[in-house]
């Protein structure tokens, strides 16, 4: 019978999600993983009033061109130990002048979003239930984004088995940096159902498995990309290239503002599997499947290692590996067999083709001693090393990129 | 001249989501196999085992890989928010 019943509740989980999502940011947000570890790691949190307050400041910057300033602030205020409310900022400060402002022949321009999220949690103690809901705003001089969400996850037998479910929609209105949007204005709306099922294995050990399906209807493309149409027999792929775009060699019969289909349909799974071994350190392990119906597949394998180290350290080792196919659409270059033919659909976004990346990184997190008002202040830096190989993308080849970053996180 | 596109809903590719779908779904036979009971949970608790340890961190990471990959979905995120493209 309560087998039956896990298979019910999950398929009703996986298949209704009537609330809304990024559940797992949400419910993360609660530590539901604290509280679904039972009694003494809820009253591990039992304060009842707590708050806590995280920022960080990441720095990205790429051999492309391309750098990207991103702070974040969230404060979240528990109530009664049953609720939480978070109120989050972010922004992107970007400097780019990347292959595509290059190959557009445009100047380098810099560009700075910034983003609201409100959210909040309610557990509902006599069936073990926890509520989230969230709502976020993002504007930038050309896009502006609504973001609303909700979802909820329930605890099943004896708090081994965890089920939840999450709906959210994203309304983007598009637009072109200093043009009216009399001249251009588009909408993207994006739809997601995720669901989640975590089963512990042992006193050390939970395996999780989730899923998602986002629908996405709009515009999709970027209004600054143009990718050049060649006649036949003008151009030889193998010699298409940056340089040869910018110096001539290589002449285009003309440019077009990048067309991509409006409809997107995305899926994706994942498989999660955590580890503590009795020395202080955890292996956490995930790897992704996706596929979407513009033919692109992926593959995402990613390893976090943390170990315990004297004095209130601890230590990150990471990697992670992705690869994907491209898109049906996409082509190293665009032909016409005479100057009134034009392609349906062309890009050229990179990250429509071909590629792997591979991204190590090390993370320090050191808990400060703290004055007793104080309940734990974590002070940590982490720097990351990506490095991209494009398959087939003629105007660049590879690309690396650096992230490095900092945050203080306070609870009291 | 581009290559076919084939936009229906359930695109071969597509389908290939079937079987780890299928698995998540499937998977609730490993419920009840096992009762870690509450006092056995301590380790569980840890900051570091869960399934976010940072979520800021990885709120910053998922907007990352969103605009340098050509994939979305299964952590949570939504693939849209920003003109990032």
């Amino acid at each position: 019978m309560a087998a039956a019943a896990t298979r019910l509740a999950i398929i009703v989980a996986a298949l209704t999600a009537p609330l809304a999502a990024r559940a797992d940011d949400v419910l993360n947000k609660h530590r539901d993983l604290r509280r679904r570890s039972g009694d003494a790691a809820e009253s591990e949190v039992a304060a009842p009033f707590g708050t806590r307050v995280a920022s960080k400041l990441a720095y990205y910057t790429d051999d492309d061109g391309l750098t990207v300033v991103t702070p974040i602030v969230s404060v979240e205020q528990k109530i009664f130990d049953t609720s939480s409310i978070t109120l989050e900022y972010d922004a992107d400060v970007l400097s780019a002048a990347t292959v595509d402002v290059r190959t557009s022949a445009t100047d380098k321009f810099n560009e700075t979003r910034h983003g609201i999220a409100l959210s909040g949690g309610h557990k509902l103690r006599s069936i073990e239930t926890d509520l989230g809901g969230s709502v976020s705003y993002s504007r930038e001089n050309d896009y502006q984004s609504v973001t609303v969400g909700g979802g909820f996850s329930t605890e099943l037998l004896q708090k081994n088995v965890t089920v939840g479910a999450g709906y959210s929609y994203v309304y983007n209105s598009v637009g072109r940096s200093h043009t009216s949007l009399d001249a251009f204005e588009d909408h993207l709306d994006i739809h997601a159902v995720n669901a989640s099922f975590t089963q512990l294995l042992s006193k050390r050990t939970y395996l999780q498995l989730s899923g998602s399906i986002i629908v996405a209807r709009g515009y999709q493309a970027s209004v600054y990309r143009y990718v050049p149409i060649f006649l036949e027999g003008t151009v030889d792929p193998a010699q298409l290239s940056e340089a040869s775009l910018l110096s001539g060699a290589v002449r285009p019969l003309e440019r077009l503002a990048e067309r991509l289909p409006r409809d997107r349909l995305r899926g994706a799974a994942v498989a999660r599997l955590n580890h503590a071994f009795d020395f202080g350190m955890t292996v956490a392990g995930d790897y992704r499947f996706y596929a979407d119906d513009w033919a692109i597949t992926s593959h995402t394998l990613s390893v976090n290692i943390y170990q315990k180290l004297p004095a209130g350290v601890q230590l990150r080792l990471r990697n992670r590996f992705y690869i994907q196919t491209e898109a049906d659409f996409y082509q190293v270059a665009y032909t016409v067999p005479d100057a009134e033919t034009r392609p349906t659909l062309f890009t050229m976004d990179r990250e429509l083709s071909a590629f792997w990346y591979d991204m190590v990184g090390v993370k320090l997190s050191l808990e400060l001693p703290v004055p007793s008002f104080l309940e734990r202040v974590v002070l940590d830096l982490k720097g990351d090393l990506q490095y991209t190989k494009y398959k087939d993308f003629a105007y660049l080849l590879d690309r690396t990129a650096i992230i490095v970053g900092g945050g203080l996180t306070v609870e009291l | 001249m581009a290559k076919p596109h084939h936009q229906a809903l359930y695109s071969a590719h597509l389908k290939r989501l079937l079987p780890l779908l299928i698995l998540i779904l499937g998977s609730s036979p490993l419920a009840g196999c096992v009762n870690v009971r509450p006092w056995e949970r301590a380790i569980l608790a840890d900051p570091c085992m869960a399934v976010v340890p940072d979520p800021e961190e990885a709120k910053l990471e998922q907007h990352l890989f969103a605009y340098r990959e050509g994939s979305a979905g299964g952590y949570g995120d939504t693939g849209g928010g920003c003109g990032c493209n």
